[in-house]
């Protein structure tokens, strides 16, 4: 049923910050601007801006009166003030120090109420720092003192807490992995080497070092990635979220949780790019040129740089120069999670990261960097466009059409715009592709001929259902589910040969889902191409490790080239995910 | 039995294969010696048993004759030698065994000349089997012995060796005894009965003999027996006398016993053998009375006190006989076996029952949770009889019995008897099945699964006869084998319907979709048929059109294999949902005990509460196994719904178990607010797996179901629009009509009518002529002449007001009055039909002479009447060319009505090829409606050809019929939607569940919309609609006129023969 997937795409719903921080825009990792470009974090970034100023007025207002008794000092407040911004700040260090000292001063001050926002401060930064227990007492405390009921934190940090309780780590150089132990175990090490590979790029790319070691939280559920995100249910299925960077950590959900896994290596450093832009340049970047940078970078931990889209999303560029019908950076505000059809949202990234290609081609990286920090001062990201740049907004734009259109992007008529699907219940992945569904019938007549292929398949006849696959892939050669059908077909039928075409072209234009490389990497090991066949499945591992089918060839690929240490790996992954 | 010495008992050094057999004949020799040997003595132990046995048991014939301690004595003697000789000849048996060495010994003594070869044979071999000293001895000297004993065995005295002399005398002497004891069981046989019944039952008392044997001897004679039988049994009281005192009865029977003693006496009693003493009245001192009821059989005497207080007592006893009352029988005549019956069927029961002296009651018992249950069908207190016959209808509908149940039954009949209380007799047991609609139709299902299975391998023929390059040979070869693949899946079409049909919960789209399966497959495989048979096979063209005709099969069958298979998807969903039932009513019930408990208060209601939880959760659960089973069966994404998968989460056994404990605690509120949040919840998850069914119920997309009613609406435009046409002819006719009046016939035709009218005032003439001529024929029942010429002239005289008739009409025409000469014309008609019968009927009856006459008045009758449809089809005509002739204007009126029609047939076509393009996407819309369509069109093309010849009064009636034709195609669309419409609202409706509506805070109230297009105009079906035998019997009465495969005929008349049943 596909209603019940997510729209967005793989790197669709990637999105950063959010707009939950106890202290109003104290923790948004990137843009500035609100009102404005900022993506995804501007509409809060606004209310934090409010919120702020009314802190800042009633701050003010507080000093210019007597103090009574119950109420916290001009002092108290000041300090509390800077707190705040250094905790938006991500400077940790300082912040715990501040917060002890607001607790020092509520102390001295005898003021109950500034004992309890001490510790709600504290409970804050606790929270930041990822120490939920922490956070949990000290907002129990908080709410013993303030008598407040309202305390979406406490609950939060509970439940965090709870998740957390028993959580496993592990460390590298720059990075601390949090994951639940168990299954999730088998993430720590791809994540890790992934990570220190794109710290390894990306720091020299941003000329920036993150200081100390980043968490990165691997969540076991949506619903614990919900209650440490704080985006609504219904803001994480319309939007198809699935990783966030904010807090100054970076939060996952473990591919577990989709039915097919999904690329949470590219995910894991487009979400570092995030970290690192923010903290170089604070929330002034919008959200049009954040995502173009997270985008065009997010496989840069395992090559020179550059973007990389997708067939898909090289089409539907192709389909909007053709059209002269784009996504604008401000239908990009306030987030790419409003965008309001997957389609959108692809295509927002595609332009996006092909903008910021365009000023690397033409201005390399020192243009990309001037522009963000133009973007600091300047909220009005055309005139900081035009100000580095030296051309007008308009003609800006046209030159990147042309740039765009010059790099000879093909548009490819049926290109499925695909969703990730959030398990439901104990679903796994399956070897085999989606049955066709009544819904799909009324599609067209390619999904009549690839039902009656299921039907003749499912019956042995696999010759035969080949042949109605044949038929459905002529009205719809792009349809990744039935180049899969048929690939998988052949494959059944021992025709290996024959198998790799369609599930080739299934790679090429649908590079994301991992179902196709297990097919792919079956064949070509029934066919002895044994080393083709080991890539092909450990990139089904790198999208969906917790699908226990690849293993099975692999530790008899490597056992056949007497490599024992990654077949000793790869059975204790083995172990782990089917245990 | 040749004993083989085996392997394992070979002593050391017994290898070689000749010592080896010639030891094995010698010991098998031995051992047969032996087995004789030890038969013999068995015997000579066993007949001194028997003679024994038989002299103790001649023996017991005394002991009628004995009493006290005599009687004892002998029965103790008896028994005892009994026992002793038994147990003499078993401890015999068992001690002297006889070894193989003491055979080999006997066998020796009878032939000393052996010299001890055997017995040296035998310990020999078992010396060498030993180890030590006894076994050292040459194996060769062994060899040899061995060979030299085996060679003497052909001579040896076997006869000798085990002597069957012995057995004689023992054997004559059992003979004679047994002969004795014989004779004497026939001679005196109650003597003897009654001699072993006491040796082997009688009780080991002398309490009454004692006593006897204590006093003088009593002379008692001349016994008046007086029987009063227990009332039940019906036998008349009766009076034996002079008898020997010796009583025989039917239990409980009083018997009033008179006799007369010798000695005088003053008291007298009668004591039985059980001890039991009856005070006997005494007259005159020697008429004795008593009174007793018989109850145990056994014996009695008399006793009394004489003169000076003696005691006096009988020497021999009398015997009592009483009689049992026999067990009733009783036979289940119907059912012969077991049976399965509908739940809400009967079953008729037909049983024949008898008793010796009658029956009370007759009873059904049937067990149901490990418990007899009883129903009486049968009384007969009042006056019991003997044998009953009769029947039973078993309503089984009223039994509660659930489907699938299994219930054993038998019949019970009771006797009369009410001394020792009514005594039973049992029928043999059947076994009710409570037939499962359900269960039937899930077979059915199965067998719909195995038909879609073959459809798809038929499928998987032509694709993979397709894959080949054939050459024209091998073409013509694989085509004859997918046509007869094709007759097969016709032929599982033909039982697959005749299945359904049983099948109570079948959907009629299945059977829809199987008739237009079967008719179009029919139609194509005989084409296919035909083509394989053209001798123009060599043609360059025919592999062409044999390919041609596969791939349109082909097309036509993925089209059915992909219906079928929503229609098999949509069963299954129906079919999980029919299970829901009882959770829908558990549901409903919790949800008003909850707010009726609310409402009151009242602390009754608590046990049904937990009553109805019970009863939620062991419906859910069995809806939850029921899914496990069929979870490979249901389609993949109605499994994987939401609501589907939130059936675990509910964890109801949990939250039943809570609710339950807060009812326990007392804290009813917690308990009430649980409840109703469970009810929710489920609910929800209720509403939303519905939700996910009614995807399954839709066989139509809403864009076809759009179509459909966009034809339905269009239909109702072209008969509207068909209705303003025939309306402006008709306007058109009937001004030409009045402009015509009054009606004059044309000359020249009125001409040609008056000479008609002339030819057969004529033939008439001659009729009656003929008819008079007639005389009674010589071979006739001679009737007397004046009744025949009054038969005759009744017969003739009708002619005459026919030709008075013919002259009327004349007249009319005369003076141009066309209307009335057709109004005449009419009438005479009938005036001569019914004279014409009864003249024939005369001529039949009285078979009248001559034959010239008779022959002449059917020739003229035959004759006049021909001729009067020819002046009445004159007249008509004259009156057509009368009447319609359209004056310019009109002409043009009927121009412009003629290209209206041409319009209306040209929509009306293109409805009909959008129906066909529907129906392709859906089998089980009926082909009928495109017939209807295409008659349509056929009738509009004659009328607008009529219409443009200027002649409105012929373009009436095809034109009407068009119209027809449209109404009859919208009414089937119409009944073909509401078909649909039913089916998408939502199949648990039609099986029976669905959700209960507005029934409390988990109930979802529906609007009977769901899954309608909104704003079509799709009608709910009306009560008819469910009555769908009706159509189908119509589309199976048509298809029996087609030109159809022999299996299918048999379907039809099969199946017509149940309707007509």
């Amino acid at each position: 049923m596909k209603d019940i997937l997510m729209r967005a795409t793989n790197i669709g719903r990637l999105r950063y910050g959010g707009g939950d921080t106890p202290v109003p825009g104290a923790c948004q990792p990137c843009g500035r601007r609100p009102t404005r470009g900022s993506g995804s974090t501007s509409l809060v970034r606004s209310t934090t801006r409010t919120a702020l100023l009314a802190l800042i007025v009633w701050s003010l207002a507080l000093s210019g009166r007597p103090a009574s008794a119950d109420e916290p000092s001009a002092e108290f407040m000041r300090t509390m003030n800077t707190a705040r911004a250094t905790l938006g700040r991500w400077d940790f260090h300082e912040a715990d120090r501040l917060s002890r000292q607001l607790l020092d001063l509520a102390a001295k001050d005898g003021a109950g109420q500034a004992l309890a926002k001490a510790h709600q401060f504290r409970a804050s930064y606790c929270f930041f720092a990822g120490d939920y227990a922490c956070a949990r007492d000290e907002m129990q405390t908080f709410g013993d003192l303030s008598g407040s009921k309202e305390l979406g934190l406490l609950d939060r940090s509970k439940k965090l807490a709870e998740v957390w309780q028993n959580a496993g780590e592990s460390r590298s150089d720059h990075f601390i992995v949090r994951y639940l132990p168990g299954k999730d175990s088998v993430l720590a090490a791809p994540a890790l080497e992934t990570l220190e590979r794109a710290y390894l790029a990306l720091t020299g790319d941003f000329d920036i070092e993150p200081g100390d070691p980043v968490l990165v939280e691997i969540y076991p559920s949506f619903d614990a990635f919900q209650a440490a995100t704080n985006l609504s249910p219904e803001a994480l299925e319309n939007s198809g979220t699935i990783a966030v960077c904010k807090y100054r950590r970076l939060m996952i959900n473990t591919p577990r949780n989709l039915s097919r896994g999904y690329s949470y290596r590219d995910t894991l450093c487009h979400e570092f790019v995030h970290f690192l832009v923010y903290q170089k340049y604070g929330d002034g970047v919008p959200i049009w040129l954040h995502e173009g940078l997270a985008k065009f970078e997010e496989y840069r931990w395992r090559q020179e740089g550059g973007s990389r889209l997708s067939p898909g999303m090289k089409s539907l560029l192709a389909s909007a120069i053709r059209q002269n019908e784009f996504i604008t950076f401000d239908q990009m505000h306030p987030s790419f999670a409003y965008l309001k059809t997957p389609r959108q949202g692809q295509l927002a990234f595609a332009e996006v990261s092909t903008v910021v290609e365009y000023f690397v081609k033409t201005g390399g990286w020192k243009l990309v960097f001037a522009l963000c920090d133009e973007l600091r001062h300047n909220s009005d990201y055309r005139s900081a466009i035009r100000k580095v740049t030296g051309k007008p907004f308009d003609r800006f734009w046209a030159d990147w059409v042309a740039f765009a259109r010059g790099l000879g992007f093909k548009e490819i008529k049926g290109m499925e715009i695909t969703a990730l699907e959030i398990k439901k219940g104990d679903q796994g992945e399956d070897d085999d592709d989606e049955q066709v569904e009544e819904s799909d019938l009324a599609q067209g007549d390619e999904w009549k001929y690839a039902r009656l292929g299921d039907l003749l398949r499912d019956r042995g006849h696999f010759r035969e259902a080949s042949f109605e696959y044949g038929r459905a892939l002529e009205i719809a050669p792009y349809s990744l589910r039935i180049l899969n059908k048929a690939g998988r077909c052949y494959y059944l039928d021992q025709d290996y040969e024959l198998a790799l075409t369609p599930l080739y072209r299934a790679v090429e234009l649908y590079p994301g889902y991992s179902t196709t490389y297990i097919n792919l990497g079956r064949a070509l090991y029934e066919m002895g191409r044994k080393q083709e066949a080991a890539e092909m499945l450990g990139k089904a591992l790198d999208i969906n490790p917790f699908n226990p089918i690849p293993y099975g060839y692999l530790i008899k690929i490597y056992e056949g080239k007497k490599d024992d240490s990654r077949v000793k790996r790869l059975e204790d992954d083995y172990r782990i995910i089917t245990g | 039995m040749r004993r083989v010495l085996s392997k394992k008992k070979v002593p050391v050094g017994f290898q070689d294969q000749v010592m080896i057999e010639s030891y094995q004949a010698i010991e098998s020799l031995i051992e047969s010696v032996r087995r004789r040997r030890r038969r013999i003595r068995l015997a000579r132990l066993a007949l001194p048993l028997f003679i024994v046995i038989a002299a103790a048991l001649s023996a017991a014939a005394l002991l009628p004759s004995l009493q006290g301690a005599a009687r004892m004595a002998l029965r103790a003697a008896l028994l005892c030698s009994m026992s002793l000789a038994a147990m003499a000849a078993l401890v015999l048996a068992v001690v002297r065994r006889e070894n193989l060495e003491a055979a080999a010994l006997a066998i020796e003594r009878a032939n000393p000349w052996v010299n001890n070869a055997l017995i040296s044979a035998i310990q020999l071999v078992r010396a060498a089997a030993a180890t030590g000293p006894a076994g050292a001895f040459s194996r060769a000297l062994l060899d040899k012995h061995l060979e030299s004993a085996a060679a003497m065995l052909p001579r040896l005295d076997l006869e000798n060796s085990a002597p069957t002399q012995k057995l004689k005398v023992p054997a004559m002497v059992f003979s004679a005894v047994a002969l004795a004891f014989l004779a004497m069981l026939s001679l005196r046989p109650e003597r003897t009965r009654s001699g072993l019944a006491a040796l082997l039952t009688e009780q080991w008392s002398m309490a009454a003999d004692q006593a006897k044997t204590a006093s003088l001897p009593l002379t008692t004679g001349d016994f008046t027996l007086h029987y009063t039988f227990p009332a039940y049994s019906g036998i008349s009281a009766q009076t034996v006398a002079h008898t020997n005192g010796d009583i025989a009865a039917l239990k409980g029977t009083a018997v009033t016993l008179e006799t007369t003693a010798l000695e005088p006496l003053s008291s007298a009693s009668i004591i039985t053998s059980t001890g039991a003493r009856y005070a006997m009245s005494v007259a005159g001192g020697s008429a004795l009375k008593a009174e007793l009821v018989l109850s145990d059989p056994g014996t009695y005497y008399i006793e009394g006190v004489g003169a000076g207080g003696m005691r006096l007592a009988e020497p021999r006893s009398h015997h009592i006989v009483v009689d049992p009352d026999l067990d009733p029988l009783i036979t289940m005549l119907t059912p012969v076996q077991d049976v399965e019956v509908a739940a809400e069927g009967s079953l008729p029961i037909s049983y024949e029952a008898g008793d010796d002296f009658g029956l009370s009651e007759v009873a059904l018992i049937y067990q149901q949770g490990g418990e007899d249950h009883k129903v009486i069908i049968r009384t007969e207190k009042e006056s019991p009889r003997n044998r009953l016959q009769g029947d039973y209808e078993w309503l089984i509908s009223e039994m509660g019995f659930k489907e699938g149940q299994r219930i054993p039954f038998y019949l019970q009949a009771t006797d009369n008897d009410e001394v020792a209380g009514g005594k039973t007799g049992k029928s043999e047991m059947r076994v009710l099945e409570i037939f499962s609609a359900r269960g039937q139709h899930r077979k059915l299902l199965a067998r719909q699964d195995e038909f879609f299975n073959q459809m798809i391998d038929h499928l998987a023929s032509h694709i993979g006869a397709a894959l080949k390059d054939q050459p024209a040979a091998d073409l013509a070869a694989g085509e004859k084998g997918l046509i007869e693949e094709g007759h097969k899946l016709l032929s599982s079409i033909t039982d697959l319907q005749l299945a359904l049909l049983d099948d109570e919960y079948a959907d009629q789209l299945v059977l829809d979709t199987l008739l237009d399966m079967a008719r179009r497959y029919s139609a194509r495989l005989g084409e296919r048929e035909k083509l394989l048979e053209d001798p123009a096979r060599s043609a360059p063209d025919w592999a062409a059109s044999v390919k041609s005709l596969r791939a349109t099969y082909q097309g036509g069958l993925e089209k059915d294999i992909l219906y079928f298979d929503k229609l098999i998807k949509k069963q299954r969903v129906e079919d999980l949902m029919a299970q829901a039932d009882d959770l829908y009513q558990a549901q409903a019930d919790l949800a008003d005990l909850v707010a009726e408990y609310k409402k009151t208060g009242d602390p009754a209601l608590l046990e049904k509460l937990r009553q109805t939880m019970s009863q939620l959760q062991e419906a859910f659960d069995n809806l939850m196994r029921r899914m496990a089973e069929m979870k490979k069966d249901l389609p993949e994404e109605f499994v994987n719904a939401d609501a589907m998968k939130k059936a675990s989460a509910m964890n109801v056994a949990d939250q039943m178990e809570k609710l339950r404990k807060a009812l326990a605690d007392g804290d009813l509120d917690s308990a009430m607010a649980m409840a109703e949040q469970f009810l929710s919840q489920m609910g929800q998850w209720m509403a939303g797996m519905e939700e996910g069914a009614s995807q399954f119920g839709q066989m139509m997309s809403g864009e076809d179901m759009q179509k459909l009613s966009e034809m339905s609406t269009q239909l109702d435009d072209l008969v509207k629009r068909q209705q303003e046409i025939e309306d402006g002819m008709r306007d058109i006719y009937q001004e030409a009509l009045d402009r015509a009046q009054p009606k004059e016939p044309d000359g020249q035709a009125a001409l040609g009518l008056d000479e008609k009218i002339q030819r057969m005032n004529d033939e008439l003439l001659r009729a009656q002529s003929s008819l008079r001529r007639m005389t009674p024929s010589a071979d006739g029942a001679k009737p007397t002449l004046n009744s025949i010429n009054e038969k005759r002239n009744r017969a003739a005289i009708p002619y005459s007001y026919v030709r008075r008739g013919l002259s009327d009409l004349r007249g009319a025409m005369r003076e141009a009055d066309l209307n009335q000469a057709l109004e005449q014309a009419e009438k005479i008609k009938e005036d001569l039909e019914q004279a014409n019968r009864d003249a024939t009927k005369f001529v039949q009856d009285e078979n009248p002479g001559p034959k010239q006459a008779r022959d002449e008045f059917e020739k003229a009758s035959a004759s006049s009447s021909r001729l009067m449809d020819e002046i009445q089809k004159d007249l008509e005509n004259m009156d057509q060319a009368a009447a319609v002739r359209p004056d310019q204007s009109e002409r043009g009126q009927l121009d412009e009505l003629s290209r209206l029609q041409e319009a209306v047939r040209q929509d009306t076509q293109s409805v009909r090829e959008g129906y066909d393009q529907l129906r392709q996407q859906v089998p089980s819309l009926p082909q009928d409606i495109s017939g209807s369509l295409d008659q349509a069109a056929l009738n509009m093309h004659d009328a607008s050809g009529e219409m443009m010849l200027g002649d409105p009064a012929r373009a009436q009636v095809p034109a009407r019929d068009a119209r027809m034709n449209l109404e009859q195609a919208r009414k089937g669309l119409q009944q073909s939607m509401q078909q649909m419409a039913q089916s998408m609202m939502g199949s648990a409706a039609r099986m029976g569940g669905g959700m209960p509506m507005g029934r409390g805070p988990g109930g979802r109230a529906n609007d009977g919309e769901g899954g309608m297009l909104s704003g079509g105009k799709v009608q709910l079906p009306d009560e008819g609609a469910y009555q769908v035998p009706e159509q189908y019997r119509e589309e199976i009465l048509r298809a029996m006129k087609e030109d159809s495969p022999d299996a299918y005929k048999s379907l039809n008349h099969d199946y017509y023969e149940r309707l007509v049943r």
